[in-house]
């Protein structure tokens, strides 16, 4: 067997006794194939009864009823035709007819104890599990081959029923036939297999002696269950690798087999990929009474927040099986994220009723509510399964990770130790506790209203600059959105962005800069990545501005309005902070790819292409702006209340703005058109599939564009680019300065501005250097290089003060440069601005530079200019402390006594 | 107190620069300008006299009242047996390789016009130096094996990089070189610039280097002396004539003299003060040291002075 799924063993925890003799050791009494060649059959029949389980292996569902019809006909007693017939029907979905043709059955071989079994399962499907039990029962007093199928599902129901103690009598019961080597069929060991996965929920080991049943059971079996199954354990087991080769195996043989799509689809959607509602499309489209399908539709709509559609695909699932769990858990779910707190009573008082000691219904909300922002509701939900069932290894997961998302470190660690302990194979329980291991190298540092969380090797650089900038944000943001958050904030830099990945979610991955649980934030230090990658600082202010709408909105906000808000504020906060309108943007403008409001938030939630999520930002931060300068701050305020009352869109909507979604999507739509109008004078690329700009063009299809079109923004800056790595500076420069003239809004790779920087600089033209580098570093928030630059060339004309502003920007790049920091300490010395020279001069500090003593000593310097003498001191001790003979220092040391008068 | 014995003489330092095959004019010219800036600061900033500094480089028509032969292994050869003959027990004599590398092991190569000259070579040449202390320094790519190689009692082995897997251009030489033709690599400010030192700053210039090109840093330098640096950290190129307190020319004057020696003898005490703060609790060991520290300065501010009030 390959891919046994070990469990993540994190410091050597003990596992559970194995309760099975393993499989593998075991000594069959029976070969396989001769137990099964040695029920003897009709010589006509077995082509018969081959080609109608052949086709529903296939998927040919109508053949395989029809002939498996056919069989019946010519042989009423036979139980395959029975169980073929049957199964094609239920994964067709037509369950009213298999438990009309099952009956039939019955009622023709009233002693036929096996149809009993296959009646059970018809029931379970329609959701009438007490007729199921008795089904069952009937099965296992006929002893027939399918009697411990019936024991295992029997066991399934009374465990879901909450009587554990007598369905584990029946496990134990299955077991003990597979250990007496009575378990010989495909589907005896599927049964085995069952009843050992249930049995997992105490015993993690078991999980392996079910997949191992299964895989022997799929080796017997002609059905696709036991790959099924399989396939399942390992998505219950966090294997999505496995998961998706187990669903496509069977996929290989039925294209559409229902509950493998379903079960890709989940692997999918484990993995972050795309295709899942499609997949989905397809197991409702040949089962179009999929309870587990429609129930995970309902939670993939929930994410969107399309509220009404989640519920309505819910109770479609319920209608046909009114007892499912997965359909009443997406009920309740909708119900709770929708703030309908007296349905979703009612619907949890109902699965509580069918199954009294089972977590999961809130663990599913609870993760809903979480996928919806409301972290706080989901650690309380958590908390609410585990008092159901305390051994819900699932609901301590959930409840651990909710408590670090709200900054309950300790508390956090004790539940995901418990989870862990009991569930040692949740990879993302497992990789949270080695981060939390970690953190023993961070520091806490208090700063005012934040506490933040940092590396110890970077807070030193880092804390200052972070504090006061997340200061500033949290009084600006929340002077504008009338909000202040109680209690403190917490912000965690994470130095490895693997690490940060697995703080947010559980995985390394993440394509994210940043996080926001409500009360913590979460951001990739600027040593996570390449520098020039990102700005920290924008970063920072954007996740706060997601503190203060979360806060506004009672965590109601949709998805694309904190978004929108959030860019729209980075942009404010500083010159060339936040989004752009890239070229990208506008070709996708240009092709019609944008998302109308009401589906926008899709493009967060479920991107149909690489690039609809830094799209959907953007778009999000226009539609934002639009809103503010068209109906006021006031409205944008109004328009979070209303979320915070629970209104839908449309409601809030009316309350802030008067009009409908649609009306407000019309106009912006219009003020879109408008201001895009001149940047989209310039574009005359076609798109490529992506959006994104044809591959490389040739010098002479370049300059034939140009000749034939001088309005051609791409052509030209293109050309430019080409010209100047050629070293061919005047052409180069002609068409960049006529690409920039073109649109001056360009700010991305194909910005002409550096290249022309470049260019200007070298022919000892300072001024337009600077001009060029001005423009690009308002529009270009993480061009370090230009910063740099421009600074030198400031700092050169005698411009000391827009230098020194130019390089303090820097350090929301990369603060981690010592040059920068000397840079800064000169510049603000010169411009005797003590304060910052001494922040400056800490920064070097911090940054542990070879000559400590000389970096002290400049610090105490600083120090003493900016008033702080008690500092001074300690920083020209530090300094001796390194090298005693230095005479600057001892002078200064002196100095500091006898002004101080220190005896 | 007791003061320190000064040494019966004062121990020379004799320094072999070597500037090795270029291969391209580009890495020529830079092992060219390295080794000359550093002969450069032998002789103007440490005092070396040009009789104790032998420069070999490729070409050495180039500058031939600067340069004393050819690099090539037989000059080399030649070099450390001439050295051989001049140094005195006591003495330091430093090897500076300014080159490529290649090879692994004892075969780990020092490029040179004609024959390489090999780690194993090296070792051989270095025999006659039992009695001297011996700083070796390969700056070139690929030089990481010689350490091993050449490792030994009073020996100080400098390379550019940990292996011979680092076979990218290596620009530890540059900032070694640098180290010594400026004051910042002085961190303990004590007007002389240590092995250990030099090797610091160098390492950390290159790390700053790499970071600010946005290049994998492809070369580790390392530094083994069998003391865990306290060897590098107490050896110097050039002699005792240019501590920063002549302690020669204070000893001429009693009055110098004695504060001299109290001055050092608030160092030690410094110095035993830092060895003592695990053991001590932060408050006492603050107010302790900023004591000393304070006692120290006043005594320098008044040998300054008595200094200047003796000059003409």
């Amino acid at each position: 067997m390959t891919g046994v799924p070990g469990p993540i063993l994190r410091n050597a925890s003990v596992l559970l006794a194995v309760v099975l003799i393993p499989i593998g050791a075991r000594v069959r009494s029976t070969p396989v194939h001769a137990q099964g060649l040695s029920v003897p059959l009709p010589a006509a029949r077995p082509q018969a009864k081959l080609s109608a389980e052949e086709a529903l292996r296939r998927g040919e569902y109508a053949r395989a009823i029809e002939a498996g019809r056919a069989d019946l006909a010519a042989a009423p007693q036979s139980l395959p035709a029975l169980s073929v017939v049957v199964r094609a029907l239920l994964e067709t979905g037509a369950h009213a007819e298999a438990e009309e043709a099952v009956r039939a059955f019955i009622s023709r071989n009233p002693k036929a104890g096996d149809a009993w079994n296959t009646l059970g399962d018809v029931l379970v499907a329609r959701g009438r599990r007490v007729e199921a039990e008795a089904a069952y029962a009937r099965a296992i007093a006929g002893r027939g081959p399918a009697a411990l199928a019936a024991e295992a599902s029997l066991g399934i129901l009374l465990h879901d029923r909450g009587l554990r103690a007598e369905a584990k009598a029946r496990f134990e019961s299955l077991i003990a036939a597979y250990n007496g080597g009575r378990a010989t069929t495909g589907q005896d060991l599927i049964a085995v297999g069952r009843a050992c996965r249930t049995l997992g929920a105490s015993n993690p080991d078991a999980f392996k002696d079910a997949l191992k049943a299964f895989d022997e059971a799929a080796a017997l079996d002609q059905t696709h269950e036991a790959r099924l199954r399989t396939g399942n354990l390992f998505l219950e087991k966090f294997n999505g690798t496995e998961a998706r080769t187990a669903f496509e195996t069977v996929l290989q043989k039925h294209r559409n087999q229902p509950q493998a799509l379903l079960g890709l689809a989940r692997a999918l959607d484990f993995d972050g990929e795309r295709g899942v509602p499609q997949l989905l499309d397809a197991a409702l489209k040949t089962d179009p009474n999929f309870t587990e399908a429609r129930a995970y539709r309902s939670g993939l709509l929930l994410a969107l927040e399309d509220f009404p559609a989640a519920r309505a695909e819910a109770e479609k699932a319920l209608a046909v099986d009114p007892s499912s769990p997965e359909a009443l858990a997406a009920l309740a779910a909708a119900q709770y994220v929708s703030g309908d707190l007296a349905g979703f009573a009612a619907t949890r008082q109902r699965s509580e009723s069918l199954f009294p000691r089972s977590g999961d219904l809130l663990v599913n909300v609870a993760e809903a509510a979480v996928r919806n922002r409301l972290y706080r509701e989901g650690a309380q939900l958590a908390r609410e399964a585990l008092v159901l069932e305390p051994q819900s290894w699932a609901a301590l997961a959930s409840l651990g990770q909710n408590q670090l998302r709200l900054g309950e470190i300790e508390d956090a660690r004790k539940s995901l130790e418990r989870s862990f302990e009991g569930d040692p194979y949740n990879v993302w329980v497992k990789n949270t506790l080695d981060l939390m291991d970690t953190f023993k190298n961070y520091t806490l540092i208090e700063a005012g209203r934040f506490r933040l969380f940092l590396d110890k090797k970077e807070a030193g650089v880092l804390g200052p600059p972070m504090a006061a900038l997340a200061s500033e944000a949290l009084e600006k943001l929340s002077a504008r959105y009338g909000f202040s958050p109680a209690g403190p904030i917490r912000v965690e830099a994470y130095p490895s962005h693997a690490d940060f990945s697995v703080r947010t979610v559980g995985l390394a991955g993440l394509g994210a800069l940043g996080v926001c649980f409500g009360p913590v934030v979460a951001i990739d230090s600027p040593q996570a990545r390449e520098r020039g990658a990102f700005n920290w600082g924008s970063t920072l202010w954007h996740e706060l501005a997601h503190v203060v709408t979360l806060g506004a909105s009672g965590s109601r906000v949709p998805r694309w309005l904190t978004e929108g808000i959030s860019v729209h504020e980075e942009r404010r906060a500083r010159p060339g902070w936040g989004d752009d309108l890239s070229l990208e943007f506008l070709l996708a403008y240009q092709a019609g790819k944008l998302l109308a409001l009401r589906d926008l938030n899709n493009g967060f939630v479920r991107p149909t292409s690489p690039n609809q999520v830094s799209l959907s930002y953007y778009q999000a931060s226009l539609l934002v702006e639009h809103l503010e300068s068209r109906y006021g701050l006031a409205a944008l305020r109004a328009l979070l209340g209303a979320y915070a009352t629970g209104a839908s869109t449309e409601k809030a909507f009316e309350t802030a703005f008067g009009r409908t979604p649609d009306q407000v999507d019309g106009d912006f739509q219009a003020a879109l058109k408008a201001s895009l109008a001149r940047p989209l004078q310039g574009m005359r690329t076609e798109a490529a599939p992506e959006g994104r700009p044809a591959g490389p063009e040739t010098r002479a299809a370049l300059e034939a564009r140009v000749a034939k079109d001088d309005g051609d923004f791409v052509a030209h800056a293109k050309l430019g680019r080409l010209n100047h790595r050629e070293k061919r500076q005047d052409e180069a420069l002609r068409h960049l300065e006529r690409a920039a003239q073109i649109w001056p809004g360009s700010a991305g790779e194909e910005s002409p501005y550096f290249p022309i920087a470049l260019i200007k600089l070298a022919r000892g033209d300072r001024e337009g250097a600077i001009i060029a580098l001005t423009a690009l570093v308002a529009l270009d928030e993480n061009h370090d290089a230009a910063r740099l630059q421009l600074a030198s060339l400031l700092e050169a004309k005698g411009q000391a003060d827009q230098a020194l502003s130019v390089l303090d920007s820097s350090v929301f790049i990369y603060p981690f440069d010592p040059a920068l920091h000397e840079r800064r300490a000169v510049l603000a010395t010169r411009l005797k601005k003590p304060a910052e020279t001494r922040d400056a001069r800490r920064a070097i500090v911090a940054l542990d530079p070879v000559d400590k003593a000389e970096a002290y000593f400049q610090l105490a310097l600083a120090e003493l200019e900016a008033g702080d003498r008690l500092a001074a001191r300690r920083s020209v001790l530090r300094s001796l402390e390194i090298a005693p003979r230095f005479e600057r220092a001892q002078e200064l040391l002196l100095k500091i006594h006898r002004e101080e008068k220190i005896p | 107190m007791i003061a320190l014995a000064g040494p019966a003489r004062a121990q020379d330092t004799h320094l072999l620069l070597v500037a090795g095959l270029g291969g391209e004019p580009q890495y020529a010219e830079s092992f060219r300008a390295w080794s000359s800036a550093l002969q450069s600061a032998a002789e103007k900033r440490l005092g070396i006299p040009r009789s104790r500094i032998t420069y070999l480089t490729e070409d050495a028509g180039k500058a031939p009242g600067q340069v004393d032969g050819r690099s090539t292994r037989e000059g080399l050869e030649k070099a450390f047996a001439q050295a051989a003959e001049r140094c005195r027990p006591g003495d330091t004599f430093a090897v500076i390789l300014f080159g490529h590398g290649s090879g692994a092991g004892e075969e780990a190569r020092f490029n040179l016009p004609g024959p390489d000259a090999s780690a194993r070579d090296f070792a051989a040449w270095l025999v006659p130096f039992g009695l001297q202390r011996v700083v070796f320094v390969n700056t070139a790519s690929a030089s990481g094996d010689f350490q091993k190689v050449l490792a030994g009692r009073n020996r100080i082995i400098l390379t550019a990089t940990k292996s011979s897997q680092e076979r990218n251009e290596a620009l530890f030489g540059r900032y070694f070189s640098e180290a010594f033709s400026a004051d910042a690599a002085d961190v303990d400010k004590n007007g002389r610039v240590s092995i250990l030192e030099a090797f610091d700053a160098a390492k950390a210039q290159v790390a700053t280097e790499y970071q600010r090109e946005r290049r994998l840093l492809t070369e580790h330098a390392t530094l083994d002396d069998g003391e865990g640096g306290a060897l590098a950290r107490s050896t110097f190129l050039g002699g005792a004539a240019f501590e920063p307190v002549g302690r020669a020319a204070a000893a001429a004057v009693p009055a110098l003299a004695a504060l001299e020696d109290e001055r050092r003898g608030l160092e030690e005490r410094i110095e035993a003060l830092k060895a003592a703060k695990g053991s001590l609790s932060e408050a006492r060991y603050e107010t302790e040291l900023e004591q000393l520290l304070l006692n120290l300065a006043m005594k320098n501010e008044e040998l300054r002075k008595r200094r200047e009030a003796r000059k003409p």
